[in-house]
C-alpha cells in the first residue's frame, strides 16, 4: 500500500513531500502538472536588452502567438503573466469550475502551481504575525531553516528589516539593487532615524533567490527576464524540488491527474483521480493523504468529499494596492550599468502602531521589461508623445505594491454548489466598512511618506478583492474542535487520516507574503506525518 | 480559457497595408517592414479590433490623426483607433528594428525637462482641441 498520497506540486506539495520521501515512505504525489509547450524553448539565453536588441523572433514571445500579451482591455489581476506564463491558467476553467463574483479567485494547474510563476518575496512570520494561532514562531524555526536551505533565500541580515524578518542565518548574500533601488536606499539612510521613527522600516528584498549557486541551481545573472522565463533558474520553483523528489524510489508523480475525492475506510484513505484529458478514474489506496491543492483547491475538495453542498467555509486574501510613482530622487543619476531585474528592488514595512497587528509590507519594482507600450495605454495622452514620455521617464518609473493583513469576517466566504448537477465553488467576498477606512488610512499615511524616499505616486490603484493571489484560512488550524478545522499537526478534525498543508491551515493573513511559511509549514507537517508513520 | 485577452472572433472590419503604414509613420516617424505590418493586420484580425468614426477619419486625412488620437486619449480610451495604436505600438516594440524608439534609458535633467515640456504640451494641445471634436463626432462606425 502507498504511504502518503499528496495532492497538489506547488511549492506546498514539494516541501511536505521531502522529509516523508527522505524518511523512506512510499510517496505518490497526483497533479494535473500542465506545462508550457509553447514557449519556454524559443527565449534564448540572454539579458533583456540584449534579447531586445538582436533576437528577431521576439515577438513571439513578448506579444504571444495569438497576440495575448496586447492587453486591450483595463488591468487584470495577473497582469504581470506574460505569454509565457498563461499556461498557468490553462485547464482551470473547465476542472475547477468557479464563480467568485468580483473576487479574483486565482487558481493554477500548472506544475508547480501558482510559484511556477510568483515573485518571491519570502518575509517570514514572527509570533507577533501568528498571534492567535495554535502555532507560533518556534514551533517553524526548524522548518524556515530546512527550506531557506532547500530553495535558497538571500537579503540583508542586518538592515533595517531585520525587525520584522528575523532570519535564522540562512540568508545568501543580498540581490544587488538597480538604480532605482539605489537612489532610494540612498535617501532612505540619510534619514533613517526619522523614518524609523514614523514606522517605515525599508531594506533588502528576501527572496527565494540563489544568488549563489544552491544545489544544481546556479548563482543569479541579473538577466530581467524574470517575468518570461526561467533559463536562469536562480528564481525558485517548485519544479527544482519535484525534480530532486523524482530522483528517490519511493517516490512517484502521477502527472495529468485530479484528485476528486476520498472516503476513509478503516486504517487507510482511499482517493478518486481523474485524468484531466477524460476517460476513467481511478482509485487510490494510502495510509494517509495529505492535501496540498492550494486554499482554495484543497477546500474543494474536502467539501466535495464530505458531501457538504452549501457549506460555507471562512476564506482570507491579502488586499492589495498598486501605486506607480515617479522616482523623482533618481533623476540625472548616471547610469553606471547597474545590475537590472524585474522582481523586487526594495521591501518596506510599515508599522506605525507596533503595540497593534496591524502593518503593512510594501514593495518596489522597477518598471521595464514589461515593454513601453503598456505604459502607452495608461496614458490619457496621444500615443506620439506617449511614447517619448514613457520612453524618457520609464526609466525612473517605480510601482509600489501594498499588502494589507486579513482576517475571516461573516462575508468572506467559500461553498460548493450543485450547478445542473456539476460542483462549481462559489465565492463571496466582501470586507466591512472599517477594514476599508483603515485600510485607507494606513495607505495615506504610507504615501504622505514616499516623497522622503525620493517618491511621487501617481495614482492609487486598487485591482479589487482576491487580487494578491494569496489565499487562505478555509480550514483553519484551531484549538477548539470544530468541523472543517484541523489540528495544530495539519489533520482535518472527523477525519483520521486526511492532512491538511498548505494556505488553508493559516487561521488569517499578516501583510506579510504567505508562501514562506506555506512552505515551513508543510515541512512541519510533513515531517510529524514521517514521524509518526515511521513508528 | 483566459489565455486570449480580448475578444473572441476575428474582425471583420478591413485592415488594409496602407492602415498600417499610416499609424506607423504616426507614431514613429518611418516606415515599418513588410513583414511587420502584416505582424500588425494579423494582430488586429486575431484581437478582433472593430472600426469607428475616430479611425476612418483619421486614416482617410492622416493630418487629423494626432487630434483624433489626443481626443479619443482624453475622452474615450478605448476607441479603436486608440486600440489599432496600441497595437501598433506593440508590434514595433517588439522588433528588433525599433528598439531605440522604446527602450528606457537615462538621460541628463536638462534633456528630460526639455522632452517633457516639449511633448507634454504637444500632447495637451492634441488632446484639448481634439477631444471636442471626438465627443461631436460619436463613436460608430
Ligand atoms: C504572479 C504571482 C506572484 C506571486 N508572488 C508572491 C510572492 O512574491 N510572495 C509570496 O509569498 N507569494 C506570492 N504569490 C503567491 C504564491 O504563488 C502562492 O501562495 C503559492 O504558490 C501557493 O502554493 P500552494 O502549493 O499552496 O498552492 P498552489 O500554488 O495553488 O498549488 C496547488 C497545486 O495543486 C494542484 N491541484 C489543484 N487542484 C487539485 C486536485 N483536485 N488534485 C490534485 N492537484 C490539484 C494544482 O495543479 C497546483 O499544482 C504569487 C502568486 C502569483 C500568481
Amino acid at each position: 500500500m502507498i504511504d502518503v498520497i499528496i495532492a497538489g506540486s506547488g511549492a506546498s506539495a514539494v516541501n511536505a513531500a521531502v522529509p516523508l520521501v527522505e524518511a523512506g515512505l512510499h510517496v505518490v504525489m497526483i497533479d494535473a502538472a500542465v506545462e508550457d509547450d509553447v514557449y519556454k524553448d524559443i527565449i534564448p539565453d540572454g539579458d533583456f536588452d540584449t534579447l531586445r536588441k538582436t533576437d528577431e523572433g521576439q515577438n513571439r514571445y513578448f506579444l504571444g502567438d495569438e497576440f495575448e500579451g496586447i492587453p486591450l482591455g483595463p488591468v487584470r489581476v495577473g497582469a504581470q503573466l506574460t505569454p509565457p506564463r498563461q499556461y498557468l491558467l490553462r485547464g482551470v476553467e473547465k476542472h475547477l469550475p468557479t464563480d467568485a463574483g468580483r473576487f479574483q479567485a486565482f487558481q493554477s494547474l500548472a506544475l508547480g502551481g501558482l510559484a511556477a510563476g510568483w515573485g518571491a518575496a519570502v518575509p517570514p512570520f514572527n509570533d507577533r504575525d501568528m498571534e492567535g494561532w495554535p502555532i507560533g514562531r518556534a514551533d517553524l524555526e526548524t522548518h524556515y531553516k530546512r527550506v531557506a536551505d532547500r530553495i535558497g533565500v538571500c537579503g540583508d541580515g542586518g538592515d533595517d528589516l531585520a525587525s520584522h524578518c528575523e532570519d535564522g542565518g540562512w540568508l545568501l548574500p543580498p540581490l544587488s539593487g538597480d538604480h532605482n533601488a539605489t537612489s532610494i536606499f540612498r535617501r532612505y539612510t540619510s534619514r533613517s532615524e526619522e523614518l524609523r521613527s514614523r514606522g517605515l522600516f525599508a531594506g533588502s528584498p528576501r527572496m527565494a533567490i540563489c544568488t549563489r549557486p544552491v544545489g544544481e541551481r546556479e548563482a543569479f545573472r541579473y538577466q530581467d527576464m524574470e517575468f518570461w522565463g526561467d533559463k536562469n533558474p536562480s528564481v525558485y520553483r517548485p519544479r527544482y524540488t519535484l525534480d530532486e523528489l523524482r530522483r528517490h524510489d519511493n517516490f512517484e508523480f502521477m502527472a495529468g491527474h485530479l484528485v476528486r475525492s476520498y472516503t476513509e475506510e478503516e486504517d487507510s484513505v482511499v482517493v478518486e483521480a481523474f485524468p484531466c484529458d477524460g476517460g476513467g478514474g481511478r482509485t487510490l489506496k494510502a495510509a494517509r493523504l495529505v492535501l496540498c491543492a492550494g486554499a482554495i483547491g484543497s477546500a474543494r475538495i474536502v467539501l466535495r468529499s464530505a458531501d457538504a453542498w452549501n457549506t460555507p467555509l471562512p476564506l482570507v486574501s491579502n488586499p492589495y494596492t498598486y501605486v506607480p510613482c515617479l522616482n523623482f530622487g533618481g533623476l540625472g543619476m548616471p547610469d553606471r550599468g547597474y545590475p537590472r531585474h524585474s522582481l523586487t528592488q526594495v521591501m518596506l514595512f510599515f508599522d506605525p502602531d507596533p503595540g497593534k497587528r496591524r502593518l503593512i509590507q510594501g514593495q518596489i519594482y522597477s518598471y521595464r521589461s514589461l515593454l513601453t507600450f503598456k505604459l502607452m495605454k495608461e496614458s490619457p495622452l496621444a500615443m506620439t508623445e506617449s511614447r517619448r514620455l514613457m520612453q524618457a521617464l520609464a526609466w525612473y518609473f517605480v510601482v509600489l505594491g501594498i499588502h494589507h493583513g486579513d482576517h475571516p469576517g461573516r462575508s468572506k466566504r467559500l461553498w460548493l454548489e450543485k450547478v445542473d448537477d456539476d460542483p462549481v465553488l462559489r465565492v463571496k467576498y466582501r470586507r466591512t466598512e472599517g477594514e476599508t477606512a483603515e485600510r485607507r488610512e494606513m495607505e495615506a499615511r504610507l504615501l504622505r511618506l514616499m516623497p522622503k524616499l525620493g517618491l511621487l505616486p501617481l495614482k492609487r490603484i486598487d485591482p479589487g478583492h482576491g487580487s494578491s493571489i494569496h489565499y487562505a484560512g478555509t480550514l483553519p488550524m484551531t484549538t477548539k474542535s470544530r468541523r472543517y478545522t484541523t489540528t495544530r499537526s495539519g489533520r482535518l478534525r472527523g477525519t483520521r487520516s486526511v492532512y491538511i498543508a498548505d494556505g488553508s491551515v493559516l487561521p488569517d493573513l499578516p501583510a506579510k507574503g504567505l508562501t514562506f511559511t506555506l512552505m515551513a509549514n508543510a515541512d512541519r507537517i510533513g515531517s510529524h506525518l514521517a514521524r509518526s508513520l515511521s513508528r | 480559457m483566459g489565455i486570449r485577452s480580448n475578444g473572441s472572433a476575428p474582425t471583420k472590419v478591413p485592415v488594409d497595408d496602407r492602415e498600417a503604414r499610416i499609424l506607423a509613420s504616426y507614431l514613429v516617424n518611418r516606415l515599418p517592414r513588410p513583414e511587420h505590418r502584416l505582424r500588425y493586420r494579423e494582430a488586429v484580425r486575431r484581437l478582433a479590433i472593430g472600426g469607428s468614426r475616430a479611425l476612418r477619419l483619421g486614416l482617410r486625412f492622416p493630418v487629423l490623426l494626432g487630434l483624433l488620437d489626443g481626443g479619443c486619449g482624453l475622452v474615450r480610451p478605448d476607441d479603436p483607433l486608440r486600440q489599432r495604436l496600441l497595437v501598433m505600438a506593440a508590434v514595433l516594440e517588439a522588433t528588433t528594428d525599433h528598439v531605440e524608439e522604446f527602450l528606457p534609458a537615462p538621460r541628463p535633467i536638462p534633456v528630460l525637462v526639455a522632452v517633457c515640456l516639449y511633448h507634454g504640451v504637444k500632447a495637451a494641445i492634441k488632446g484639448v482641441v481634439g477631444a471636442p471634436f471626438v465627443l461631436l463626432m460619436g463613436r460608430g462606425e
